[in-house]
């Protein structure tokens, strides 16, 4: 435990939340963390599909099936879990069941370098299942709150086919998405040409996305209290959960110790990039400090410092029994 | 030199796309978008992971500024943290904005 948070990426985040605590007049340009989050989704992408185009059929579809199984029905008890438990109405319910239900490309790739730095190995194709989990469950939580919430002219909906349209459109899909593809064709040689700058500084440039992530989530930390305890106990104890079923199910699926921990946090992740956008424009009367505050100042630190060690802890204990 | 309204919004970041659209369906014949930042009711917004605010300008005739306030005040107001005000300018070259 102590290898992964004495990890730069993992340090650099506890900085930018200190940094934040301080007031500290350190900020991010807009157009560094625009570019820090284009090469973060390209690298990934890239690689990604490069090794897809290694695998065979048989070794990915099982895990692919697993992960879009995960992401469809992670929203739907997160929606009736925050219905009848969390006692919240159905726009906050349902915003919470998208960004749980949804993944993290930063946690995912902090997830990549915890097992790089262990030297543990993992199925190189895992960025396709990145891919497959992001939009689905930002659909179904937007959706379970159109079935439950009849439209009314004070309140008009925008068509759900429009959000899906924005979605794919979103620059994280559709650079995660176009690069899967572009790796995957090119092949070797392709990847060879371009990995000097997408796969040796990866780690570098995560730590910096990591230092900007630091400050964000620590402004966010003045909004616990809005979310109340049931809001913090919720954003730790479900990734948890996620992460065991997400293990188990990927290690049944065929996946190595590494990749069924990676499917693990993929699970265990919320979305704080494209969820909250499309959640905003769909779901506006769902309240930002409680999707926002948890995903992004509970479960992701959460995950980064404390998640990845013990998840990795919890594979050993299903893979080898 | 003819009279007409400097319309100003100032809303999230995620709207803006769409408030310019209807802009434009409303009558306005152009607009000016800018990324701004600062503390309203809603608190701070003032980074990339929340989405920042947007003022958006438009010049148009008292009739059509009049339009776009009722709709933003019918669409937006309850829901998203926006302000619209407007004040009379003088322009020249008129065909810009009529």
């Amino acid at each position: 435990m102590l290898a992964s948070i004495l990890s730069p990426m993992v340090l650099a985040f506890l900085l930018g939340i200190i940094a934040s605590r301080v007031k500290s007049d350190l900020k991010f340009p807009d157009s560094l963390y625009q570019s820090l989050t284009i090469y973060l989704l390209i690298a990934i992408g890239m690689k990604g599909g490069y090794k897809l185009s290694l695998a065979t059929f048989e070794e990915v579809w099982q895990p692919a099936l697993v992960a879009i199984g995960l992401c469809c029905t992670i929203p739907l008890w997160t929606y009736v879990l925050m219905r009848k438990v969390g006692k919240f109405d159905v726009p906050n319910a349902a915003a919470l069941a998208a960004h749980y239900g949804s993944v993290s490309a930063v946690t995912f790739s902090a997830a990549l370098a915890f097992h790089e730095n262990l030297s543990i190995p993992f199925e190189g194709f895992m960025p396709s299942m990145l891919a497959m989990m992001e939009i689905p469950a930002i659909l179904i939580g937007i959706s379970l709150a159109r079935i439950n919430t009849p439209p009314t002219e004070s309140n008009p909906q925008i068509p759900i086919k429009e959000v899906a349209r924005e979605l794919f459109a979103g620059k994280s899909s559709l650079l995660l998405l176009g690069f899967l593809l572009i790796g995957f064709s090119v092949g070797k040689t392709g990847w060879e040409q371009v990995a000097p700058l997408f796969d040796l500084p990866f780690k570098g440039v995560l730590t910096l996305f990591l230092l900007e992530a630091g400050l964000v989530a620590g402004r966010k930390l003045s909004d616990l209290k809005k979310g109340g305890l049931f809001l913090i106990g919720f954003g730790i104890i479900f990734p948890i959960v996620h992460a065991i079923i997400g293990i188990y199910l990927g290690s049944l699926a065929g996946l190595s110790l590494g990749g069924a921990t990676i499917l693990g946090v993929l699970a265990s992740s919320a979305s704080y990039i494209a969820a909250p956008a499309a959640c905003r424009v769909a779901l506006p009367e769902a309240n930002p400090s409680y999707y926002l505050t948890s995903a992004l100042a509970i479960t992701f630190p959460f995950n980064i410092m404390f998640g990845l060690p013990l998840y990795h802890e919890i594979a050993k204990l299903i893979i080898t029994q | 030199m003819q009279n007409f309204h400097l319309l100003t919004i100032i809303t999230e970041e995620v709207l803006a796309t769409t408030i310019e659209k209807e802009l434009v369906s409303l009558g306005a014949k152009g607009y000016t978008w800018s990324t701004v930042s600062g503390k309203g009711l809603e608190g701070v917004r003032d980074n990339q992971w929340e989405g920042e605010n947007t003022k958006i300008e438009t010049i148009v005739s008292e009739e059509t500024c009049k339009k776009i306030l009722s709709h933003l005040e019918l669409k937006y107001f309850n829901r998203y943290a926006m302000i619209a005000f407007y004040h009379p300018v003088q322009v020249i070259r008129t065909n810009h904005f009529l």
